[in-house]
């Protein structure tokens, strides 16, 4: 899980998607996703082991909000994580959840980072 | 004989050309006119940025309902369509969708998330509700790309679907194509509504302008209060492309006709709008530019 940060977030796609570099839109687009992920994240986890269809709903939420912002490596392991509830593999449902966990705390830090970088 | 006969032929020749430089003559000058006449008629009917802005705000405006649980996904869509001249409202769960039903006028298009994931109700049956219900096209956005998918939406009355991630293009070629197949009811009144590309915009490095809150604030926190009419035409004034609207294009938006001469209300709207800006920073003016119309600058 050694990724470098722009396999971890596209710092373009926000602009891209928007049609805008305005500082102020992307900065509220960035915070959203933000908090709005973070709370998304821990019911992934407090979900995990005992609702397999609940983690389902949550992941395809993330899966569309984080490919438009540019969260790449989280989406991937979203996908993953799709599939392996599909394929009923709580192991690897397990190991996908720590991942993910991980992989947002990365993330943030990168849109914290970028956040700063349009505000200065 | 032969030299009346060469006379003749030599005539001919004459007229001939003189015939010829008058065909040229009055083609050159036909040309001329439809030039200039072109050029008189685009000033004349070419739409200003307010036109443009009018005509959407009363007549062709879209007013499209976004129903999807997923709030930073819904937040972009509706940034995308405001952007792209629709008026938007975001319905995050059916509920709300059906609160909305019945306060708001209804929607000329729904675009409904297939998942609608933490919803009691899938998309699919808040698609049917909306074409029994409302009898209001339908576009469902969903994130699976197969056969059973677009069957459901279809068979569940949807008039189209799009899959996430989509391009914007796309998209925006598929609402033109359903509204267009399924235009609003006759009986369809709304009122005017004001175009909102952005939902905040920096008037000067101080002053802040919030069209959807209708107030102008300042960094400090202070805040003004603007009525719809200030912050339709402050609107107009930031959204069009020449910077600047003239006092006649600002009437015909604000009321929808034509502005008889001596009428001072933009004036006095103008002047509101003056005071408020001074307040929060004096380096702001809405001045008059001449032949131009309103437009803001930071002295």
């Amino acid at each position: 899980m050694n990724y470098k940060y722009y396999e971890i977030f596209d710092t373009r796609s926000l602009e891209v998607t928007l049609g805008t570099g305005d500082p102020q839109i992307l900065v509220q687009f960035y915070e959203l996703f933000v908090n709005h992920t973070d709370s998304l994240i821990a019911d992934i986890s407090n979900d995990t082991g005992h609702d397999n269809g609940a983690i389902l709903n949550l992941t395809h939420k993330l899966k569309s909000s984080g490919k438009s912002l540019g969260a790449v490596a989280l989406t991937v392991c979203m996908q993953d994580l799709e599939s392996a509830i599909h394929a009923g593999d709580d192991v690897r449902v397990a190991n996908l959840v720590q991942e993910m966990s991980e992989l947002w705390r990365k993330t943030r830090a990168i849109i914290r980072e970028e956040i700063r970088r349009i505000r200065q | 004989m032969i030299q009346a006969g060469i006379t003749c032929v030599g005539a001919a020749i004459f007229f001939n050309n003189i015939l010829h430089f008058c065909r040229l003559i009055g083609l050159l000058s036909a040309s001329f006119v439809a030039r200039i006449a072109a050029k008189f008629a685009h000033e004349i009917t070419a739409p200003s940025d307010a036109w443009v802005i009018a005509t959407r705000m009363t007549a062709n405006l879209l007013y499209i309902e976004i129903v999807d649980d997923d709030q930073v996904f819904a937040g972009l869509l509706e940034y995308q369509l405001r952007s792209a001249g629709f008026d938007c409202r975001v319905s995050l769960t059916s509920g709300a969708m059906e609160a909305a039903a019945r306060t708001h006028p209804i929607p000329d298009l729904y675009l409904v998330d297939y998942w609608l994931g933490s919803e009691k109700s899938t998309g699919i049956d808040v698609c049917r509700r909306i074409v029994s219900e409302y009898r209001r096209p339908v576009i469902i956005l969903t994130a699976n790309d197969d056969r059973n998918t677009a069957a459901a939406c279809l068979e569940a009355g949807a008039h189209d679907y799009v899959v996430k991630p989509y391009n914007l293009a796309e998209l925006l070629a598929r609402i033109h194509n359903v509204t267009k197949r399924f235009p609003a009811p006759a009986d369809h009144s709304r009122k005017q509504l004001v175009v909102s590309k952005i939902r905040e915009r920096h008037l000067s490095d101080v002053v802040s302008f919030d069209p959807i809150r209708r107030r102008i604030f300042a960094q400090g926190g202070e805040c003004l209060d603007l009525t719809e009419k200030e912050t339709q035409i402050l609107e107009l004034i930031c959204s069009s492309e020449r910077g600047s609207v003239s006092r006649f294009d600002a009437y015909r938006v604000l009321y929808g006709y034509d502005m008889e001469p001596g009428n001072r209300s933009i004036d006095v709207l103008i002047s509101r709008i003056r005071k408020k800006l001074g307040l929060l920073d004096n380096r702001l003016r809405l001045i008059t530019v001449r032949g131009k119309g309103y437009e803001l600058q930071v002295l």
